[in-house]
């Protein structure tokens, strides 16, 4: 039955439009990076991931807009009065906008490595940097649609949209110190090379993302106490292996 | 058999059992030491604007919590016992139902029939049942934002039943269906009632006194009256309009005896 709704959600719910919107910015964005396709897989994921920084608060707008459907469409009671625990709901949920960003995700590498960009094998820094975007990206829907479960408002999502892109494009390439802070963020900034891409790093963030994912599912399940947890252990985590 | 509270049979087998209930809705003590206790049948819960029906039906779907007192549905405590097995007999029609528009009628309460965890292998078959019984089977395959503000309220009796609850509330259920609409509503009412614990809100004693076994009457949150629709045709007088039904002149004479008792 879960899967029924799983596919019901997607079919029925943003998951479409949002790839379609996702994969039409990231796409641009990927390819219009003409510089950093040299050749090399690690290039390619690179300008891969500097298009996080549109990508990833359309991802995050998407998620608030879904998490707060029910109470903006009038059904928050009757989803009140569900036996179905509310984790199962946001798994849902989650997952509809998750598979969404998984297949334009999996486009847009495609269309990296179709535009010549790749040869050779894939390194396992370049994988595990592949692998923090993907997990960037499930990160932001899942924190999306806690922030939505919260803010309902037709508006959140555009303003939230708006505040993000404003940060991501004044402080993107900012790396303040040795910019390890930036490392909260998927795209690496302008100083940032190649050479950055150590799988140590990129095991950090990762686990940095998905504690963020697992947060914000918690949340958006009403747990938001329990909720703190897993991101704070994902930060911990990520300055002890970014050091 | 319905009866008013009985605080000598605490784990009677009400379906509904309010003893002092109180209930918050914001700060405002919308429902105020009400006892109350409903079995099989359908009652019909009246009062005028602010009377505490909605914040009554949302206690009892489990929606809001008891503020004081205690409140037993099908025999567990809604403050302080298992709300994912107890929700599982509940179907809830809120007042405000909305929905998801770009799903199709059949859809929609597919979806809802997973939120009641009904078991997987059953739920095909009790939603054709479901919107058959509200006489949408042939808009099954509609989207929800084709279908008219009536058939819309219609697919919501239908979610609240899909699961033949043991305890059914709706909540203005007739607001937006046409006369016909309301005939065939209070028939299903009347069959589902046979079974079922049925409480129905609503501002028009008409549907009341045609569908319900019983009516319970509320104001400012108290309990004003509790009892038969003969009882309540009986309270009629003489005041006040006098092309209203004998219904409306009995509600209106209780609400008006009441007031004048509490100095309102």
């Amino acid at each position: 039955m879960t899967a029924r709704m799983l596919a019901l959600d997607l079919r029925r719910g943003p998951a479409p439009l949002v790839a379609l919107v996702v994969l039409a910015l990231g796409g641009m964005a990927a390819l219009s990076a003409p510089d950093e396709c040299q050749g090399a897989w690690n290039e390619a994921v690179l300008a891969l991931r500097d298009s996080m920084w549109l990508v990833l608060p359309c991802v995050l707008a998407a998620g608030i807009w879904h998490g707060g459907r029910a109470r903006r469409r009038g059904l928050d009671d009757a989803v009140a009065a569900a036996a179905l625990p509310p984790a199962r709901r946001a798994a849902v949920e989650g997952a509809s906008l998750g598979l969404a960003v998984l297949a334009v995700f999996v486009v847009l590498l495609v269309a990296v490595t179709a535009g010549g960009c790749t040869s050779g094998a894939l390194g396992a820094s370049a994988a595990a940097s592949a692998l923090v975007t993907l997990v960037s990206l499930v990160a932001a829907a899942f924190v999306g649609l806690a922030l939505g479960r919260t803010a309902s408002s037709p508006m959140a999502a555009p303003l939230a949209l708006f505040l993000v892109l404003a940060v991501t494009s004044v402080f993107g390439g900012w790396s303040p110190g040795d910019g390890r802070v930036m490392l909260i963020l998927p795209g690496l900034g302008e100083d940032v090379t190649v050479a950055d891409l150590t799988v140590r790093r990129s095991l950090g963030q990762l686990l940095w993302f998905a504690g963020l994912a697992v947060s914000g599912w918690l949340w958006a399940s009403g747990r938001r106490l329990a909720g703190l947890a897993p991101a704070a252990a994902g930060a911990a985590a990520l300055a002890a292996l970014s050091s | 058999m319905t009866v008013l509270s009985d605080p000598l049979a605490p784990t009677s087998a009400f379906a509904i059992e309010a003893d002092g209930l109180s209930v918050r809705a914001g700060r405002h003590v919308a429902v105020e030491r009400l006892g109350l206790a409903l079995d099989t049948g359908v009652h019909g819960l009246l009062g005028p604007n602010g009377a505490g029906k909605t914040t009554l039906i949302k206690a009892l779907a489990t929606v809001v919590r008891p503020h004081a007192g205690t409140l037993r549905l099908s025999g567990v405590d809604a403050d302080r016992g298992d709300l994912r097995a107890l929700r599982r007999e509940i179907g809830y029609l809120p007042q405000r139902f909305g929905f998801y528009p770009r799903y199709t009628a059949r859809e929609f309460v597919e979806y809802l029939a997973w939120l009641k965890e009904m078991p997987r292998d059953a739920v095909p078959a009790a939603v054709d049942r479901a919107l058959d019984r509200v006489g949408l089977a042939d808009r099954a395959d509609s989207r929800m934002k084709t279908l008219s503000g009536g058939m819309v309220r219609r697919v919501g009796i239908a979610q609240a039943i899909v699961n033949d609850p043991r305890i059914l509330l709706l909540d203005e259920p007739t607001a937006g269906l046409d006369p016909e609409q309301r005939v065939s509503f209070r028939e299903l009412l009347r069959e589902v009632g046979g079974d079922t614990c049925v409480v129905v809100s609503t501002h028009l004693v008409e549907d009341v006194a045609a569908a319900c076994e019983d009516a319970v009457l509320l104001d400012r949150g108290q309990l004003v009256f509790r009892g038969s629709i003969d009882e309540l045709e009986a309270a009629a007088d003489d005041v006040g309009d006098a092309t209203a039904s004998t219904f409306e002149r009995g509600y209106s004479a209780l609400l008006r005896d009441h007031r004048e008792r509490v100095g309102a």
